[in-house]
């Protein structure tokens, strides 16, 4: 699936596919283990700057922005 | 004024594979309209819950009544999703909250997924949506969402079936 931002897509993936992976074969089978870690944290560095830079270029800041700006 | 809306959705899939299927449940061509998904944050509780809290961005592809398009300035829906997935209790519960166009409307929607009770092969997803809209003429506005809501809601549950479907297809043999 798309990213927000297109330049967040390649960590996106990267992520995803480990994630999804971990889903099924370790956390439903109980093991917690947290191997998509640093992947995870590539694609957060990217997904928020991106956001931060969203949030900037938009002046309106309706219900939806407010609560982002709590988040990022 | 709140309206509501309650539905209930079954697949012919166990939990172990709705759940998985739930991450991976766009891009499907009856969510065309959502354009962007990512994760703002994801973790693990001391109760072992993965947590995790999505952004999802939608096209608006619905003309809304022409007396209250001047209101609307933002061409994308933006939805929060929230969701609780307990591997032990095995069920998987969803908030997902739509922040449209200015805060004309908001829509609050819950979805359980569990085992079903009746046939431990297929999974029960339960749908509750709240839908109010802070105008003051925004009861017209909220019977609208209704209405499209009711329209979508089943729309929803296509899109994660046909998912499901094909994971099938492609041998995906889940973890049943």
């Amino acid at each position: 699936m798309n990213s927000l931002s297109k330049k967040c897509q390649e960590a996106k993936e990267k992520y995803d596919s480990c994630f999804n992976k971990w889903f099924s074969e370790k956390y439903l089978k109980g093991k917690m283990d947290n191997e998509c870690e640093e992947l995870f944290k590539e694609y957060q560095k990217c997904i928020k700057e991106a956001l931060r830079n969203f949030l900037n270029s938009n002046i309106f800041r309706p219900a939806f922005m407010i609560y982002l700006t709590k988040t990022v | 004024m709140v309206k509501e809306y309650f539905g209930t959705y079954t697949f012919p899939f166990n939990w172990e594979v709705v759940a998985s299927g739930f991450w991976v449940k766009y891009p499907n061509p009856f969510s065309q309209h959502v354009v962007s998904e990512d994760v703002l944050s994801r973790s693990i509780n001391e109760n072992n819950v993965l947590v995790t809290k999505r952004l999802l961005v939608k096209e608006r592809n619905f003309h809304i009544p022409k007396w209250a398009d001047r209101y609307v300035t933002f061409k994308n829906v933006f939805v929060i999703e929230e969701s609780y997935c307990d591997a032990n209790k095995k069920t998987l519960t969803s908030f997902t909250r739509n922040f449209s166009s200015n805060s004309l409307m908001t829509i609050i929607e819950k979805c359980v997924y569990t085992i079903d009770p009746n046939n431990p092969n297929q999974t029960i997803c339960t749908k509750q949506a709240h839908i109010f809209s802070p105008l003051l003429f925004g009861s017209g506005i909220e019977q609208f969402a209704l209405k499209r809501f009711k329209k979508n809601a089943d729309k929803a549950s296509q899109g994660l079936q046909w998912i499901l479907e094909k994971f099938q297809v492609n041998k995906f043999k889940g973890y049943c």
